[in-house]
C-alpha cells in the first residue's frame, strides 16, 4: 500500500508550475503532473516555499493547465542503466533518440545526484589515458582519473579532439595492455544535427560500440540540458564502480551554465555575477569530482573526465572559465592564431598543462618527449628572429629549423588518432634530427609514410615500446637500425631528392637563390 | 451529523470563502440542535493542525460497517494523527475507496488501476 503525496497546478509562468499541496515533497524530487489530455509529464520541484512548491518541467509545459493533480513519486532524478546502452544515442531521462526501443533486462537505477568518492576511496592517477593527438599525448598527457579541461573559442577544434580521442579507445588501434575505456559523450544544448554527425562518424570508425551518446539538444528544455551532464555521469558510475574505465565527454558546460541559469532566473532566484546564480560553481564542482580512479579494493575502475568550455575572443578570465579551470587538473589550451595559421590541432603547448603529467605516461614517451617540449620552448622563444632570415647564426638557425620540423610533426588530421608507439617512434626521429633533411613541407608526407611503414614491418618495436620498456642500450640501437632502414627505403628516398641535395638546409638554399640574383 | 463531523466539513471542503459560508449556513439550517460552541472547538483544533480531516470517497455508499474497518485500518497506517473521518460518495472512482489526508492520499480506487 503506498500513500501518495499529492497537490494541484496553481499557476504556470514561464515554463515553471506554481503548485498547491505537496507538503512531504523533497527538494530535487521528481513529481508528475496527470495533465487533462492523459499525458503525464515529469518535472522537478526546485522551489520549496511557505505556501507553494515551484516545479520546472522536463516535457512539454504546454499540456499542463491549472487545476491538474501533480503525484510526488518519493524518487530523485535518476536513470536506468545497463550494458546494453552501449551504441545508443539517449536523452537525459533515460528515452531512446535513435529509432529503437530501449532493451529489456535488468536495469540498476543509478541516481543522477551523488557525493564524489572520498579520500580513502581513490588511488593515484597513474595509467594513462590516450588521445592518440601527439601534441597531447607528448606534453600534456591525461591519466585515467584525471579531469582536463578543453577550452577554446568557438569553432576551434574542442569537440574534434574529444571524438578523435574517443575512436583511439578502439581496441585494435591500441597495443598498450590496458583495459578498454568505455565512453559517454554528453551532448549540451547543442544542434541535433551535430549529435546525428558525431554519431554517424563514431559508427563509421567503429567507436559506438563502446560509446553512449546522452544528448539534451538545443530544442530541449532547461531542465534537461541541465540534467544531462549528470545523467552522464550516473552512467559512467555504473560501470566505473565494476571496475570498468570509462571516459566522459560534457560538450559543452558553458551551455550547461546558461541553461542553468535560465532556470534559476524563472525561479526567481537572486542573480549574481552576470546574472548567474549563487551556486553556478557548485553545480561544476560537484560534477567533475565524481571523477576518479578507485582504489584497488573498490574495484580499480576509473571515470575520466573532458569538460570542454566555449571562451569567447579568447577571454580564459571569464567566470564561467575561471571557475572550471580552477576545477579541472589542467587545460587544453586552444588558440584562434594558431588555428588561422595552418596548425591545427591549435593546442597552444605552452599555455596548456596537465597537473597529473608524467605520472600518467608511459616511460618511453616522457622520455622522448622532454626534449620535444625544450626544442619547442625555444623555437617559440626565437620565433619572432625568424624573418630576418639569413642574418641570423647558424645555431640560432638550426634552432628554428628544428622547431618548424617538430611543429610539422604534431599537426594532425581530424578522425585519424596514431597510436602511442608510432608517435614514441615519431618524436625520437625528430629529437634526433632525422627531419632536419627533410623539407619543412614535406615533413606531413615522410609521417603518413613512416606510420605505413612501421605498422607493416615493424610490429615488434612497436610492441616493446607499448609494453612502457625504456628507449636505451638494446632497444636504443633496434631504433636507430629501424630509422636507417626507413630512410634509406624507396619510400623515403623521393622525400630526400637526389644524393647531392641531401645535406642543404633552408638557410642554405635562400643563400643560393640570393647568389644568383 | 455530530459536531466533529460538522466542523470536518467545513474545513476539508474546499472551495471559496462564499461557498464555505454558504455551507455554514446550511449545515446549521439543518441541525438546529448541534451544540455550536463544539463545532467551533473542533474547527479550531482543525485549523491548528492538532487534528486531521481524513475524507474517504467511496463509489458507493459505505455502511456503518464498512465505515468502521476503514477508520481503524486507516489510524493504524497514520499512527500519531488525531483523525476526524468524513465520507463521501463519488462514482467517478468506479469501485474501491481512496482516503486523503491533507495532500497525503491512499489510492485503492478501481478508477486508479484502470488509468495505469
Amino acid at each position: 500500500m503506498n500513500i501518495k503525496n499529492v497537490g494541484k497546478v496553481k499557476q504556470i509562468k514561464d515554463g515553471v508550475v506554481y503548485a498547491s499541496g505537496l507538503s512531504d515533497v523533497g527538494y530535487s524530487e521528481i513529481v508528475k503532473i496527470n495533465t487533462k489530455k492523459g499525458v503525464d509529464v515529469l518535472g522537478i520541484a526546485l522551489n520549496l516555499e511557505e505556501n507553494q512548491v515551484g516545479i520546472v518541467t522536463l516535457g512539454d509545459y504546454q499540456e499542463i493547465s491549472e487545476g491538474d493533480n501533480i503525484e510526488a513519486t518519493g524518487k530523485l532524478p535518476s536513470i536506468e542503466v545497463d550494458n546494453k546502452l552501449l551504441g545508443r544515442v539517449i536523452n537525459p531521462l533515460g528515452k531512446p533518440l535513435d529509432g529503437r526501443e530501449i532493451a529489456k533486462g535488468q536495469k540498476i537505477d543509478m541516481p543522477m545526484e551523488k557525493i564524489a568518492p572520498g579520500v580513502i576511496d581513490r588511488q593515484n592517477v597513474s595509467r594513462p589515458l590516450q588521445t592518440g593527438i601527439i601534441a597531447i599525448d607528448s606534453m600534456i598527457p591525461i591519466g585515467r582519473g584525471q579531469r582536463e579541461l578543453i577550452i577554446g573559442d568557438r569553432q576551434i577544434g574542442k569537440t574534434a579532439i574529444a571524438i578523435d580521442t574517443i575512436i583511439n579507445q578502439k581496441k585494435s588501434k591500441s597495443e598498450i595492455k590496458l583495459p578498454q575505456v568505455y565512453c559517454i559523450y554528453v551532448a549540451i544544448g547543442q544542434k541535433a544535427s551535430k549529435v546525428a554527425q558525431i554519431k554517424a562518424k563514431l559508427e563509421l570508425e567503429g567507436a559506438l560500440d563502446y560509446t553512449i551518446i546522452v544528448a539534451a539538444n538545443a530544442s530541449d528544455s532547461a531542465s534537461l540540458q541541465y540534467l544531462a551532464p549528470y545523467a552522464g555521469t550516473a552512467i559512467g558510475e555504473y560501470f566505473a564502480e565494476n571496475g570498468k574505465d570509462v571516459l566522459i565527454i560534457y560538450d559543452d558546460l558553458t551551455k550547461h551554465a546558461w541553461a542553468y541559469r535560465e532556470i534559476s532566473l524563472l525561479l526567481q532566484r537572486p542573480p549574481g555575477r552576470e546574472a548567474y546564480p549563487g551556486d553556478i560553481f557548485y553545480i561544476h564542482s560537484k560534477l567533475l569530482e565524481r571523477s576518479v580512479q578507485f582504489s584497488d579494493k573498490k574495484g580499480g575502475g576509473s571515470l575520466t573526465a573532458l569538460p570542454i568550455v566555449e571562451t569567447q575572443a579568447g577571454d580564459v578570465s571569464a567566470y564561467i572559465p575561471t571557475n572550471i579551470i580552477s576545477i579541472t587538473d589542467g587545460q587544453i589550451y586552444l588558440e584562434s592564431d594558431l588555428f588561422s595559421a595552418g596548425i591545427r590541432p591549435a593546442v597552444s603547448v605552452g599555455l596548456s598543462v596537465s597537473r597529473v603529467g608524467g605520472d600518467a605516461q608511459l616511460k618511453p614517451m616522457k622520455q622522448v618527449a622532454g626534449q620535444l617540449r625544450l626544442d619547442l620552448a625555444q623555437y617559440r622563444a626565437l620565433e619572432a628572429f625568424a624573418q630576418f632570415g639569413s642574418d641570423l647564426d647558424p645555431e640560432t638557425q638550426a634552432k628554428l629549423d628544428r622547431g618548424k620540423r617538430m611543429m610539422e610533426l604534431l599537426k594532425q588530421v581530424q578522425y585519424a588518432p596514431i597510436p602511442v608507439a608510432e608517435q614514441i617512434l615519431m618524436i625520437y626521429a625528430g629529437n634526433q634530427g632525422y627531419l632536419d633533411n627533410i623539407k619543412v613541407e614535406d615533413v606531413k608526407e615522410w609521417k603518413e609514410k613512416f606510420i605505413q611503414y612501421l605498422q607493416k614491418n615493424e610490429k615488434i618495436i612497436l610492441d616493446k615500446l607499448a609494453n612502457n620498456n625504456k628507449i636505451e642500450k638494446d632497444l636504443e640501437e633496434e631504433i636507430k637500425k629501424l630509422l636507417e632502414k626507413f630512410q634509406n627505403s624507396s619510400k623515403a628516398k623521393s622525400l630526400f631528392g637526389t644524393e647531392q641535395e641531401e645535406n642543404i638546409t633552408d638557410s642554405q638554399i635562400e643563400e643560393g637563390s640570393k647568389v644568383n640574383e | 451529523m455530530n459536531e466533529e463531523k460538522i466542523a470536518a466539513t467545513i474545513y476539508r471542503n474546499v472551495g471559496n470563502l462564499h461557498d464555505k459560508a454558504l455551507l455554514v449556513l446550511k449545515i446549521l439550517q439543518l441541525t438546529k440542535n448541534c451544540n455550536i460552541t463544539k463545532v467551533i472547538h473542533e474547527y479550531e483544533n482543525l485549523q491548528s493542525k492538532k487534528r486531521k480531516v481524513a475524507k474517504v470517497i467511496s463509489s458507493t455508499e459505505l455502511n456503518r460497517g464498512q465505515q468502521l474497518v476503514i477508520e481503524q485500518r486507516a489510524s493504524k497506517l497514520f499512527p500519531n494523527q488525531e483523525l476526524i473521518f468524513i465520507f463521501e460518495t463519488d462514482p467517478e472512482v468506479f469501485g474501491g475507496f481512496k482516503i486523503e489526508i491533507d495532500d497525503n492520499v491512499l489510492d485503492l480506487t478501481l478508477e486508479q488501476i484502470m488509468s495505469k
